[in-house]
């Protein structure tokens, strides 16, 4: 056999075929295959690139981890880190925007999450503050539509905002007078801390020894207050001594002069006490002066954080209760007995 | 089929196009059952290997880009080959080439020729059938792609993964053994 037969016999070998029924029957099951596949990978084509991009963002030491727990993990970053975008976005928009909706819920949200009515009533100006931008915000929308007159959208726009605005201010009052009646309430209770700073001066004159471990403080241990009436006379028996007495009568006089000083920071602050400035921050939305409104807010936010007023019982009330608890009146009480 | 074609019909595979994988199928199916039954001398189980190879190698081009290989041909004889050696592998049996274990044995003769010419015909293939059962599994599938499925020496090259040259050499080689196992008969 030469080559040419060779090749011809080999020739025959191309007879080899698969059975044509079987060929028919296996190209209809191969498109079903393929084909009903792909109609399943489509409904989870839109997550394939978050699959990839979790495969390309999978770091070494993650590599035993399946790529789709990677994936789950990226998307409830996104969907968080989303609602933080979304939320930030939503600081800055006015009636009427798509977001606006949430930058309320998120409001009403932060208000029903704090705690102390201190911190709820800087949030409720601050709510206030936002309304006085958000008209200033449509006005200017108004302005750049050069129409002198709001039209009837915006008017109603408006008249919502400055609506909720007093409530909002409102709001701030209503919890102002409740921490009010609840200070007083406090101080009545508890009149150590005031009634005995006279007693302290008197009980150190007197140098009598059964007082001598007494502690006669307002504050103990809270210097920054500014208004520690008087240490601990610890001096023993001596302590009686008249030149024991003169220098406690300095260290009196020293504090004298601290506590006269708060004194006229409070009645300053008096002439300006925050209902009021709400008060004023009304007026001023009234006739349309927001800027000053907004100013007033802020003013009345300070004046607030100043006096601490709302802080809840403990420690940090104690701290707090020579510039805060402590009455305008009382201090003023305090320092002139002080004086004597 | 053109390389030109052959890209066009890739590309249209990639697009999940239904006709392109029809028009592929009926273009390969015979010498791709042909190459595995070569190898695996069981209609059953060549047909099983040869529906997979169709669906790895639509997995492959819906997933991977075709860069490794220069046709869709190729590919195809690629992911055959691949599927043979895992079925051998599971199996652990020894690659063994035969024709005669088939319970109805493959009719390659041609009906007009007369009794003598049959006879005649049936000897020599048998011949060659019997010279291909005793070359070596290199010889035997070059010589499939090469004289039988008609591959360009490129193609076998891709196939291998050789060189053309070493190709060639090869397909001579193998050629020549089996002339000269015919010729002893």
């Amino acid at each position: 056999m030469n080559e040419k037969d060779l090749l011809e016999q080999l020739n025959k070998f191309k007879g080899i075929k698969p059975d044509q029924n079987w060929k028919e029957k296996n190209r209809e099951i191969l498109l079903k295959q393929v084909f009903n596949a792909e109609v399943e990978n489509e409904n989870f084509a839109g997550f394939d690139w978050i699959k990839g991009f979790a495969g390309s963002l999978r770091p070494h030491f993650l590599s035993n981890v399946h790529y789709s727990s990677v994936a789950v993990v990226l998307v409830l970053v996104f969907v968080m880190g989303g609602g933080v975008f979304s939320l930030k976005a939503a600081q800055n928009t006015k009636p009427g925007d798509s977001l606006y909706l949430a930058k309320i819920a998120t409001e009403k949200t932060q208000l029903a999450l704090t705690i102390g009515e201190k911190n709820k009533v800087r949030l409720g100006i601050t709510f206030a503050g936002n309304r006085a931008e958000e008209i200033d915000k449509v006005l200017s929308e108004n302005n750049d539509n050069n129409s002198n007159t709001l039209n009837e959208e915006n008017r109603e726009k408006v008249e919502k905002l400055v609506s909720d605005f007093k409530k909002e201010i409102d709001s701030v009052k209503t919890r102002l007078a409740k921490i009010g009646s609840k200070d007083n309430e406090e101080t009545a209770a508890d009149p150590v801390e005031v009634v005995e700073e006279p007693e302290t001066s008197v009980a150190v004159q007197d140098k009598d020894a059964e007082d001598d471990a007494q502690v006669f403080s307002a504050n103990l241990g809270k210097d920054e207050s500014g208004i520690q009436i008087s240490d601990s006379v610890s001096g023993g028996k001596d302590a009686a001594q008249n030149d024991d007495t003169e220098e406690v009568s300095g260290v009196s006089m020293e504090k004298e002069a601290k506590i006269s000083t708060s004194s006229d920071e409070a009645l300053d602050m008096n002439a300006g006490n925050p209902q009021s400035i709400l008060k004023q921050a009304e007026e001023l939305l009234n006739i349309e002066d927001y800027d000053a409104t907004l100013n007033k807010l802020d003013e009345a936010g300070e004046m607030i954080v100043q006096l601490g007023i709302g802080q809840v019982k403990g420690d940090e009330d104690k701290a707090s209760s020579s510039d805060g608890v402590l009455g305008d009146d009382e201090s003023e009480k305090a320092s002139s007995t002080t004086n004597e | 089929m053109s390389s030109v074609q052959d890209k066009i019909l890739y590309s249209r595979l990639k697009k999940k196009d239904r006709k392109a994988f029809v028009r592929i199928y009926d273009s390969h199916l015979n010498d791709i059952y042909r190459f595995i039954y070569f190898k695996v001398s069981n209609k059953e189980i060549a047909e099983d290997l040869t529906s997979s190879v169709f669906l790895k190698t639509w997995d492959y081009i819906q997933n991977e880009q075709l860069k490794d290989y220069k046709t869709l041909k190729s590919l195809l004889y690629v992911v055959a080959r691949n599927l043979v050696i895992d079925h051998y592998r599971k199996k652990s049996q020894k690659l063994d080439v035969s024709y005669d274990n088939e319970k109805s044995p493959i009719q390659v003769i041609d009906e007009k020729q007369n009794l003598p010419e049959l006879i005649d015909a049936k000897l020599d293939f048998n011949l060659v059938e019997a010279g291909l059962s005793k070359l070596k599994d290199e010889y035997k599938e070059v010589i499939m792609l090469r004289y039988v499925n008609e591959l360009s020496i490129g193609e076998i090259a891709e196939v291998l993964g050789k060189s053309k040259g070493s190709v060639r050499v090869l397909a001579h080689r193998a050629l020549n053994t089996l002339k000269s196992l015919v010729q002893k008969k």
